[in-house]
This record gives structure tokens, sequence and C-alpha cells, in this order.
């Protein structure tokens, strides 16, 4: 009995068809997934059903938290 | 292609005319591969370490011993062993400070304004640029430190609450100086790392497969477990943008407060409101001028042709070009107003500049920094690296004189006859500076011994394989020279 599989790998020569390849796993409906490269990949979100980055959002906080800190009377 | 099928849709008038086809500058020559870029990058960091980075690392080690040396006897002694005397309080300290803090500009320039405009030819030129950029802060800062005397109050200058209820003036640009810098190095380290991570990462990966653990572990330390995930690039490339956006308003305001320290105060000669708008002109100018003094001769060295090409070159030298025309034109300006102001010390002052004791310095400044930067106007100039690379010295010693002139000269020569004086600089001063080069050559050595000094994915980011709409190896991959690559889609 072969071992269960616990992921599946592939690789792809161009950005072209990992994009594509991409495109089709989001579509599949599958949650548990990732793209690797070399590179950002332009488009790469969207292929993959990413939301928009929280970063900005935690660069926001960080920034009006360092404010409350700075101009607390001392 | 995409071109024919453009002009076919185009008005018929494009038949008469005939429009010139002009290719697109390539950013990335041969059409190299992933792999070159990534062998030829860590290749100079996997080699063995050359014999000349030996010698000029020993040289280097020697020259900084002098700013060593320098600063030591001045702590042990006080600040009267630098050459200042009234009434020139202000000489060689703030001029190589402003020196050392004005090359730093372009580093920010081509990472933050740059990136924001999408000028791809940055991408094989930042890392080194922003490594600069650090590494002449770090020279700029040991003068203002070392030149409040006892140094060890030095803390004194940040708002700290304490104690002993010292308090800032904080109506002084001396202490906004203190906030602009500080900000800057701040955000300069910032922008390196946050670039260098995903290289560091490919290090790490290389040393571990190379079996080398202990600079696998060091590089994956600061990798923060970089896999490459397109989730991280998705949160990588905001950050990046974020940055980007916070280091814009840096690249003005530094210089800017640097030119306050001269601009606020009410010296002729200082007292201008042309100031800012020119300093930053000149620290760009300055900043570019070392930029080509430290990247031609890597180049060079490593065989970079392929990715610093003479496009990159071109790019370089109009920049230098544009700002070290505004530069000439500011200077032109200073004598306008200053005769227009009819204020007769400013138009002293300005007389004194070009006439008096401190001709010959002016002489100097305005042969580097007016006449040097015509000649990148010659297409032949520009493909000439041994040329541009001289050039790029004589912006870099004008830029010296530039800031010798403006506070010297002014110094020297203010209200009153009784009180004027001529400065020369003492020999502690003298080796304190020339040991500076030494101290950021050896930081510029060590970076390009042990950090990837381009960064890898960025360069491939702008090759044609790393666009997932290309059709051909013709389409769009290229840039314009004027910003992002026109997109001529076909679907």
């Amino acid at each position: 009995m072969p071992a269960p599989s616990y992921g599946l790998v592939a690789t792809f020569e161009t950005a072209a068809a990992v994009y594509h390849a991409a495109e089709q796993v989001r579509d599949a409906g599958y949650k548990n997934w990732d793209v690797i490269t070399p590179c950002p990949i332009h488009g790469m979100d969207k292929a993959m059903g990413v939301k928009r980055s929280i970063v900005p959002r935690i660069s926001l906080a960080g920034g009006i938290n360092d404010d409350d800190l700075v101009y607390q009377p001392v | 292609m995409a071109h024919a099928e453009h002009a076919a849709a185009a008005p018929a008038i494009l038949n008469e005319v005939k429009p010139a086809h002009l290719p697109r500058a390539v950013l990335v020559e041969n059409n190299r591969s992933f792999s070159w870029i990534t062998d030829k990058i860590c290749g100079i960091i996997e080699g063995k370490t050359p014999a000349w980075w030996w010698v000029c690392f020993i040289v280097a080690c020697f020259v900084a011993s002098f700013t060593v040396a320098g600063i030591t006897y001045l702590v042990a002694t006080g600040v009267g062993v630098w050459g200042h005397a009234n009434p020139v309080n202000w000489a060689w300290d703030i001029v190589n400070f402003v020196f050392w803090i004005g090359i730093g500009h372009a580093g920010t320039l081509i990472s933050a304004i740059l990136c924001l405009l999408r000028q791809k030819w940055r991408t094989s030129i930042n890392r080194a640029a922003e490594a600069m950029t650090i590494f002449a802060v770090v020279c700029a800062a040991i003068f203002p430190v070392f030149h409040v005397g006892r140094v060890w109050y030095a803390w004194y200058l940040f708002p700290i609450p304490n104690s002993n209820w010292i308090w800032q003036n904080f109506r002084s640009p001396l202490e906004w100086d203190v906030f602009a810098v500080s900000t800057y190095g701040t955000v300069s380290v910032l922008f390196w790392y946050v670039g260098l991570i995903p290289d560091l990462a490919i290090l790490r990966d290389r040393f571990e497969a190379a079996g080398n653990r202990l600079r696998s572990f060091l590089y994956g330390l600061f990798a923060m477990g970089w896999r490459g995930s397109n989730r991280h690039w998705s949160n990588y490339e905001m950050a990046y943008l974020i940055l980007a956006g916070i280091s814009t308003p840096l690249v003005l305001s530094v210089h800017t407060i640097v030119s306050f320290d001269f601009a606020v105060s009410l010296l002729p000669g200082w007292h201008t409101t042309i100031f800012p708008p020119y300093f930053v002109a000149g620290a760009i100018f300055s900043g570019f001028g070392m930029v080509l003094t430290l990247m031609l001769p890597l180049r060079a060295i490593y065989r970079l042709e392929d990715l610093i090409t003479q496009y990159h070159i071109d790019c370089m030298c109009k920049i230098t070009l544009a700002t070290g025309t505004i530069v000439g034109y500011a200077y032109g300006m200073e004598f306008f107003i200053a005769w227009y102001g009819a204020n007769p010390y400013e138009g002293f002052a300005f007389i004194n500049r070009a006439f008096g004791h401190y001709a010959w310095a002016y002489w100097w400044m305005i042969g580097c920094n007016v006449i040097t930067p015509q000649f990148f106007w010659f297409k032949a100039v520009r493909n000439n690296t041994t040329l541009v690379w001289v050039l790029s010295i004589f912006v870099n010693v004008g830029m010296w004189f530039e800031r010798f002139v403006i506070i010297v000269t002014s110094l020297a020569r203010d209200f009153l006859p009784s009180s004027w004086g001529y400065y020369s600089p003492s020999i502690v001063e003298i080796f304190t500076f020339f040991g500076t080069f030494g101290v950021f050559s050896v930081l510029f050595l060590l970076f390009i011994r042990f950090l990837p000094i381009m960064p890898m994915a960025e360069l491939k980011a702008v090759t044609p394989q790393a666009d997932v709409h290309a059709h051909g190896h013709d389409d769009h991959s290229h840039t314009t020279g004027l910003g992002d690559p026109i997109k001529l889609e076909k679907h």
C-alpha cells in the first residue's frame, strides 16, 4: 500500500506556465496551496486569489501607536 | 508583431511621415536567464576572496586609521586641535558633514523616487547605491558628533526626558538636523535590509547546499524564513512600496534642513531662499557622481556589463547632467539676487567669493560642478566608461569645494572688517577627513564581499522571462526609457 500523500509539488519552466496553473488551481477551489517563485510575478495575486496585503494596515496602526507613545506627557 | 498591428490600426498619416522605429533599451543584456543572474551575483560572494580585495581592504583600513587617530587626539585634547577660530567657527567639520550627507542622496533617490516612478533601470544599481547611502551617513555623522567638543554630551542632542531638565532648542535648525539625519539613517537601513531579504534567502540555500552550515545559518537568520512564496512577495512588495513612499520626502527634506543650518542665519551668502532646492539638487548631483565612481569599477572588475548596461550609464550621466545644470543655475541666480537685492553686504559676499582670498576654491567649484557635467550631453563621452569615471571624480571634488566655498568664505568675511580672518585646516582635521574615505571604503568593501551587490530578485523581475504575458522577446519586455514598458497587449 503506497504511503498517503502529504502534498503535491509541481515545477514549471516559465512564468506564464505557473501563472496559468495557479489560475486553474484557484478555480478548482484549493485552499491550502502556494506558488513559489524566484521573483515577484506580476498579477500572481489575482491568479492565486490572494487578498490585498495587510501590511499597510499594520504600518498605519504602528505609526498611530508610535505617535501615541511619543506625545505622552512626561 | 505587436508593432506591425499597432501601425496598421494607426492613422494613415503614419505611412506618410514614416515614424522611426526606436528600439527599446534592454535592462539585462544578452537575454540572460534567472540562473545566470543568481550565479553571477552569488558567485561574487562564494568565490575565493580576490587578491585585489585584500590589497584594497588593507589600504582602506590604513586610511581609516587616520580618522581614528584624529578623533582620538581631538577627544583627548579638545576641539581646538581643529583649525577653527573666530570668525570661522564652522569649517571643515560642517563642510565634510554636508559633503558626506549629500552623497547619500543618490541612493535614496534611486531606491525611493525611481521606485515610485517605476524607473526599472534602478534595479541593478539600487543595492550598491543604498549601501553607499548608509556608509555615507556613517561618515557624515562623525563630524557633527565630534565637533560638539565634549562628545560624551552628544546625547543631549536628543530630547530624552531626563532628570537634568535639559530641553533642546527646537527653534534651531541644528536640532532639526538631528531628527532629519537620524530618520534618514534609520529609513535607509530599513530600505536596504528589506530589499536584501529575498537575496539573503538565496545565499542561505546555496551555502546550505554547499555544506557551509555557519554561513547558511547567518544568512538564514537575517532572511527571516523567506521561502519565495507568492504570499511573501505580496506582503514584501507592499512593504517596499510603503517604505518608498516614506523615503520619498526624505530625499528632499534632509538636505533642505541641512541648508537651513545656513539659510536661517543672517549671514550674507547664507541667508537666501534658494538654498533648499539648490542643496537638494547639489546633493543628488554629488550622489550620482559617487554612484558612478563606485559602480563603474565594480562593473569592470566583476564583468557586470550585462546587468549595468550602457543604458544604465546613460541614465546616470543624464541625471548628473540635469542636477549639475540646476546647480550651475543656482550659482548664477545667487549672484543675480545678490545684485538685484541691492544689499551691499550680500553683494560683497559674492564678489568676495569669486575674486577674494578664496577665489581659488570658488573656481575649482565652478570648473568641477558647472563645466564637468556639460560633457555628458555627448553620447561619445557617455560611451567612454573611463572618461565618465574621471568626470565623476571631478563631480565629487567640485561638490566638496561647493560646501567649502559656502561655509568658509561667508564666515571669513562677515559684517565687521575688524573681525575678518582666513581659515586654514589643521593637520588633525585634514587627517580626520582623509580617513573618512578609508572608513567608507572599508564598509563598502565588506559589503561587496559578504552581501549581494545587486538585487537578484528585482533583476529577474525586469527580464522578459518574468512577464506572464510575454509573447516573444521583442514585445514588451523592454523599457521605453520613459518608465514602465508600454503594454502592447494582443488580447
